[in-house]
């Protein structure tokens, strides 16, 4: 092959493929069908994400410590490493000496304390960590509280005034949510996420004009009571398939814990709505 | 001192290491430009700081780990280890020339970056000046007692299983110690594992020698008793591998 034929077919596979790969860009491009949500290897929600998403909860701990406790930590409080009664294992001595290097690693011997802006720049980033682990997993239960929490908690949130967003995530979470059928988990997140809702709908009975009235109030109730029949229907299809058998004791005992917490939660807020609501005078002559 | 000046030369001649001086040197000024710095004038120096270590890092794990392992695999293929063997220099003695001749680069490119972190984004308060250089320094030391033993083990993993294995594995170790053991321990807080946790335990922690976090957050030197420790603990570490290489280190390729 001569050398100016060698030139014209590299020009020509060149021209030929550019025009190939615009022509056919374009369309890709502008469908928004086949717009893929930002997602690399595909993590978020997948159940590498939800290990992920526990996992990340130690690095938020760190960012926030330092944002928050600086200049409580003295230096002097560190090395405390208390010595056991028994003569302890080599790697018992060996464990003990890295949890202290750890431990000394994240101590702050700087006397001043941290600058506001710094602070607030460092109560950003936990958002971002705390929102992005909630996205690798949202039917989390930690994920989420811990989300709603800092949007909602103005001591330690950056924007206090977000209550409309954190009612969005808890409704977000509510529908995702729904969609897992195969694990009870994550209809108590859903029905924390609905007591989150109906905590917000309560502290707007103090505000003149009302938002809210009892109807809705009642609506978000059954639909918390749905949430965990949900709950009870999943973990009585896993009582019978021996799923529970997979989970370690720790999982099974916080999933319990957690359930019991939000049935408490909802009886005491069912009888309030029962204080509030203007029509059953029975409950109110019982009091 | 032949094989280690020749391999000085060699990696001097290949101009790589023009881009990492570069990108030390550089980073630091350009990347806090990129940020939100630009907005707030205060995050200018934790932005420096953050670039600044950080390429020092990638630098040292990509081009240190790369060119160690290289220079490894080139002794023992091109006949030149069986050579300088010939001339009576032992294994081991090859094996520390080669693995001089990129700690010296190493070495620089560590003095430049904790350098620009002490006089371009020192803070203005006296007493935190004053931490300042020790904690600088601390970094120094806990950087470069992590890093020498990789390089040395790279140089000697890929003079026996090729480059390849010499860089990746070495790689994935420091990977490791500095981010997995970290999510491993994380793990572990939530349900504990025996298995799991002597791993952890018999893990090279290299997140320890990452003080990154502590300039960034402004948080004072070490305490002395814990960088002794740490100091000690990384020896150990450092003891281990020399042994491991100088075990794997070969000056021919096997037939």
């Amino acid at each position: 092959m001569s050398r100016l034929s060698s030139i014209a077919l590299s020009t020509g596979l060149i021209g030929a493929g550019g025009l190939a790969w615009a022509v056919a860009g374009r369309p890709l491009i502008a469908n928004s069908e086949l717009n893929a949500p930002l997602n690399p290897l595909g993590l978020k929600r997948s159940p590498y994400g939800e290990v992920l998403a526990m996992a990340l909860q130690g690095p938020i701990d760190t960012i926030f410590d330092a944002g928050i406790s600086s200049g409580s930590a003295s230096p002097a409080a560190q090395p405390a490493a208390t010595p056991p009664a028994t003569r302890p294992t080599l790697n018992a001595r060996f464990s003990t000496l890295l949890i202290s290097l750890d431990h000394a690693s994240a101590a702050r011997t700087n006397p001043k304390a941290g600058s506001e802006a710094l602070k607030r720049h460092l109560r950003r980033q936990v958002e971002d960590k705390l929102r992005f682990a909630y996205q690798l997993d949202p039917s989390h239960y930690g994920n989420y509280n811990s989300l709603h929490f800092f949007l909602t908690e103005p001591e330690i949130g950056t924007r206090p005034e977000l209550t409309a967003s954190a009612a969005q995530l808890a409704e977000d979470t509510i529908r995702y949510c729904f969609t897992q059928d195969q694990d009870p988990r994550p209809a108590l997140t859903a029905a924390a996420a609905a007591t989150n809702i109906l905590e917000w709908m309560f502290n707007d009975q103090h505000n003149n004009p009302r938002k809210y009235n009892n109807a809705q109030i009642r609506q978000y109730l059954n639909l918390l009571d749905l949430c965990l029949a949900r709950y009870d229907h999943i973990a009585g299809q896993w009582d019978h398939s021996k799923q529970w058998d997979l989970l370690s004791p720790q999982r099974i005992a916080e999933c319990e814990e957690r359930h019991q917490f939000i049935t408490k939660i909802r009886d005491a807020m069912e009888k309030t709505l029962l204080r509030i609501e203007p029509h059953p005078p029975a409950p109110q002559a019982a009091l | 001192m032949r094989l280690f000046r020749l391999t000085l030369a060699t990696i001097f001649q290949r101009k790589a290491w023009v881009i990492c001086v570069l990108a030390v040197v550089v980073l630091p000024f350009a990347l806090p430009l990129l940020s939100s710095a630009t907005e707030k004038p205060l995050l200018v120096q934790p932005a420096r700081i953050l670039a600044s270590w950080d390429t020092l890092w990638i630098c040292a794990v990509i081009w240190g780990l790369f060119t160690a392992a290289r220079e490894g695999e080139a002794n023992a293929q091109s006949g030149r280890g069986e050579y300088f063997l010939t001339t009576g220099i032992s294994a081991t003695r090859q094996l520390f020339e080669i693995w001089l001749a990129v700690f010296c680069f190493l070495a620089v490119l560590t003095s430049l970056t904790a350098l620009i972190c002490q006089f371009a984004a020192a803070p203005a308060d006296p007493v935190e000046r004053t931490m300042w250089w020790v904690l600088n320094t601390q970094y120094v030391v806990l950087f470069l007692l992590v890093i020498s033993p990789l390089l040395a083990l790279a140089t000697a993993l890929a003079s026996r299983f090729g480059g390849i294995t010499g860089f990746a594995v070495t790689l994935g170790i420091t990977l490791y110690g500095l981010y997995g053991v970290g999510y491993l321990d994380n793990l572990l807080k939530l349900e504990h594992h025996p298995m799991l946790h002597s791993l952890w335990l018999f893990s090279p922690q290299y997140r320890f020698a990452d003080l990154t976090q502590r300039l960034y957050f402004k948080s004072g030197a070490l305490p002395a008793s814990a960088f002794w420790t740490m100091t000690l603990y990384f020896v150990g570490i450092l003891a281990v591998y020399t042994g491991l290489s100088r075990l794997c280190f070969r000056t021919k390729l096997s037939s």
